[in-house]
């Protein structure tokens, strides 16, 4: 037997596609009825029994939602979505070049502490994150960081900066030792040599690496609960706060689909990645 | 090794350099708060009345492992983490088995089943909220195979059942993610060695395949174990605890006990009895699997 011809079914095969397909069902459906949901208007949101694809579509949630339509949920979803944006992307930049740097000395430079901040970088991953966000609540309002952007751009560099930086950390390992051996002998610093030779080389790593955090730091929405006051929100605490309570189920699954999307699409292209970083972790150590 | 000594104390300088920004970080935004956090912990601190908090000594602490939410609160998280974790293992590792044989189409099936673990969990939360109401789409679609209707989310009896299958739909991935990458280390030829023993694919599973993926399997149940510990954010959308506490898993009652009811000192003090349970158990799986080794020094 050659690895490389066609797989052949075998008889087990059917019933292994039967099981793929039913476990692809409970996951798919969920997201189909939200999808749809945002779709509908509240009387065929309401119908019992329930339209699965047996109704008139309109946008209007999504209108509504962004407050085009001058309804009460006119807060404005946009607001919440530019905060997002602003916060993650800052906070993603920040990660990127405080992450790498620090990634590079960990993997390739010897120096009393290292093991400590190593270590430091899994535990915070592991520790129940009220023991940091509860005394940080107080922080924060003596120090006059509760409720504004540098106080939360802050805070999220923590749901980044640990995670990253194992990410790339890895990368670095990666990288061959004798491209930086004979960029030293024409030499090179070490920092040319890690923004010259060794980045361009793990590109792609960081990419991904950066692309997987921002996804963690969109998804996230107990710092902002805790940490801002209802105009620095970001979509996912906004979503909890505002829409959470709604009746306006419309509204409320337009939302969803305008938080995942991002998200979803981020994670589609990146999928491969996910996969290899997710068992980084555990697997390789 | 060579390099050290090459550099030398320059390399350690800038060494440091690169590494202040994220140690400043871990100062200010993790061992300063958790100072903070133990000395709130052993005052009255009130939201609201800040400033005229008094030191308490341990009564905080002495309270809380007094107290019944306290115990019932532990009880509901042990059991909760005990059904997920068990549910999770065996349907990521059943369907990592499907995906690891080679059928056509399997990359796309992992693509697909990732995508909850990228889904925002209040979005997932208030998904499966809708989907489990009273009068909503799952109970329509149970009439038919004769079942429930089931009050799901909506009452004490049922509500810790609903968030263990919103978590499976959530948190599957993950597990199946881990068991997929354990399973490709297992060489192709040791299938085919097993074959020609004339081993039955069920003997090749529990004979061969389980004992070369078992350190891996044991790593991700102790990372879901200890993440299950201190669950929170499902919960919080989810259920909120309810309905009558049936939800109420630890983290979420630290939360309830600072914000709803305003105790910050005793709130603080949950969070922390939590926290130590879950850093011993954390340190004990970081050095049991060394995985703060660098590379270069491992075995």
């Amino acid at each position: 037997m050659s690895g490389r011809e066609i797989p052949k079914l075998r008889p087990g095969d059917a019933l292994a596609y039967l099981a793929l397909g039913l476990w692809s069902l409970f996951v798919v459906f969920p997201l189909f009825w939200i999808g749809a949901m945002s779709f509908k208007q509240e009387i065929d949101i309401f119908a019992y029994p329930p339209k699965f694809l047996d109704f008139s579509p309109t946008l209007d949630n999504y209108l509504d939602v962004f407050g085009l339509l001058g309804g009460e949920a006119a807060t404005g979803f946009g607001k919440y979505f530019v905060n997002s944006l602003l916060i993650v992307g800052v906070a993603l930049a920040a990660t990127v070049v405080l992450g790498t740097m620090a990634a590079y000395a960990l993997a390739r430079l010897r120096f009393p502490g290292r093991g400590t901040i190593a270590f430091l970088l899994i535990l915070v991953r592991m520790v129940p994150i009220l023991t940091v966000l509860l005394p940080l609540y107080v922080l924060y309002r003596n120090a006059g960081l509760y409720n504004t952007y540098l106080g939360l751009i802050m805070a999220y560099l923590f749901v980044g900066v640990p995670f990253y930086t194992w990410l790339v950390r890895g990368h670095v390992d990666a990288v061959p030792i004798e491209i930086e051996e004979a960029a030293r002998i024409d030499g090179c610093n070490t920092f040319q040599m890690l923004f010259v030779v060794v980045v361009p080389v793990m590109l792609p790593g960081i990419v991904s690496a950066a692309l997987l955090s921002s996804i963690y730091m969109w998804n996230n929405f107990l710092f902002a609960l805790i940490l801002a006051g209802p105009d620095l929100l970001p979509v996912s605490t906004a979503l909890l706060n505002y829409l959470g309570y709604s009746s306006d189920y419309g509204n409320l699954a337009a939302a969803c689909v305008i938080t995942s999307a991002p998200v979803v699409m981020v994670g589609f292209l990146i999928q491969r990645y996910i996969v290899a970083g997710l068992s980084s972790g555990a697997v390789k150590g | 090794m060579a390099a050290i000594s090459r550099a030398g104390n320059r390399q350690v300088w800038l060494a440091y350099l690169m590494v202040a920004p994220i140690v400043l970080l871990f100062a200010g935004l993790l061992i300063w708060p958790w100072l903070v956090g133990a000395w709130t912990s052993l005052t009255d601190m009130r939201i609201g009345r800040w400033g005229s908090e008094q030191f308490v000594g341990l009564q905080n602490y002495i309270a809380v492992l007094k107290s019944g939410a306290f115990w019932s609160s532990l009880r509901i998280t042990a059991f909760f983490g005990f059904l997920c974790v068990t549910a999770e293992m065996s349907l990521g590792l059943g369907l990592a088995l499907l995906l690891n044989r080679s059928l056509p189409g399997r990359s796309l099936f992992r693509a697909l089943f990732i995508v909850p673990f990228m889904v925002p969990t209040v979005v997932c939360g208030l998904i499966w909220r809708q989907l489990l109401e009273a009068k909503g789409v799952v109970n329509y679609l149970l009439s038919f195979i004769e079942l429930g209707p089931f009050p799901w989310l909506s009452s004490s009896g049922t509500a810790l059942g609903s968030l263990v299958l919103i978590d499976l739909w959530q948190t599957t991935p993950q597990v199946l993610i881990l068991a997929l990458a354990a399973l490709q280390t297992v060489p192709k030829d040791t299938y085919e060695a097993a074959r020609v023993d004339g081993a039955s694919a069920w003997q090749t599973f529990w004979r061969v395949t389980l004992p070369m993926i078992a350190p891996y399997l044991v790593i991700a149940f102790l990372i879901r174990a200890i993440e299950l510990l201190q669950v929170l954010d499902i919960v919080m959308v989810a259920s909120q605890g309810g309905p009558a506490n049936s939800t109420m898993v630890l983290h979420l009652l630290a939360y309830r006990e600072t914000f709803i009811g305003g105790f910050l000192g005793y709130g603080t003090s949950i969070a922390y009895l939590l926290g130590f349970v879950v850093v011993l158990a954390a340190i004990a799986v970081i050095r049991l699997l060394g995985l703060t080794q660098p590379k270069d020094e491992r075995p």
